[in-house]
């Protein structure tokens, strides 16, 4: 039976199966877009838990990991405007997260480990909307047809971001080698 | 325009594969631990079925006790007693009120 019909049949081993076969792939596209372990696991998990409530509105098993992407995207859209407002004004509870941070961190994952993140840094670098459709298209290999419904945008619109993403992308990586 | 897709995707790759999700407990923690507005919803949503001779009988057994006892209740204090016209000095009181009156009266 597929994963997404035992789900509907509250088989809660099989939302485990999901978080087995879709967890990593969703995690590293929010971490593109958010810039930040924590909060791209806790997207992840957000993800999960509103696939699993709103299992039923899935009408087609085949486009589960678009479904669930797409829920992903929401969620980071989310915090990304939540993120940016935490930013502005800055409350206690960030600070304190900050200074856990300072101590021992997921963050450690994401720069240690020797692994050269220029690629990763770069698109970070990039403004949300470019990030976004730059993500999808090249991680997530997305049609722009499919960005497009994604992010419920027009096809032009996309490709112009694209185009511009590109551009900004280039000269970022241009410039670390310069400074490298 | 495709390598330099499937190039970038392997870059990517390559430099993401150390992330891993973790936090699959931390759902399944959230999906068994149901808010109290959730479990109130599914206590309503319950089916129960109830058998309609025996509960019937139930209230047709209180029905008729409850009943009983009234009546009984208003036989004792005599609530039901008709009660009597009496003439006295050109006028019609009731005797019950006469006679109460009448008392006060021999009292003070």
């Amino acid at each position: 039976m597929h994963l997404v019909n035992r789900i509907k049949q509250i088989d809660e081993k099989a939302i485990n199966d999901i978080m087995e076969q879709y967890g990593d792939y969703l995690l590293r596209t929010a971490v593109l877009l958010l810039k930040d372990y924590q909060e791209a696991e806790e997207a992840v998990q957000d993800t999960f838990i509103i696939a699993y409530q709103k299992m039923e509105q899935l009408d087609d098993p085949k486009k589960l990991k678009s479904w669930l992407t797409a829920i992903m995207i929401n969620q980071c859209r989310a915090r990304f405007r939540k993120w940016s407002w935490k930013h502005v004004f800055p409350s206690f509870d960030i600070i304190n997260s900050q200074k856990d941070d300072l101590n021992q961190t997921h963050d450690d994952l994401l720069i240690g480990a020797d692994t050269k993140q220029n690629m990763v840094d770069a698109i970070q670098q990039l403004d949300y909307k470019y990030r976004e459709v730059i993500t999808l298209y090249y991680f997530n290999e997305y049609k722009i047809t499919e960005i497009a419904v994604q992010l419920d945008t027009k096809e032009n619109t996309v490709k112009s971001r694209l185009k511009r993403g590109r551009l900004l992308l280039k000269d970022l990586l241009k410039k670390k080698e310069d400074v490298g | 325009m495709n390598k330099e897709r499937s190039n970038l995707k392997e870059q990517l790759n390559k430099e993401l594969n150390h992330l891993h999700f973790l936090g699959q407990q931390k759902v399944l923690n959230h999906i068994h631990n149901k808010s109290w507005k959730q479990r109130i919803k599914l206590f309503m949503n319950k089916e129960i079925e109830l058998p309609i001779l025996p509960v019937s009988t139930v209230f047709l057994l209180l029905f008729l006790s409850f009943a009983t006892k009234s009546i009984i209740l208003d036989d004792g204090l005599g609530r039901n007693k008709e009660k009597i016209l009496i003439e006295a000095g050109g006028n019609v009181y009731w005797k019950e009120e006469l006679l109460k009156v009448e008392s006060k009266d021999e009292e003070s």
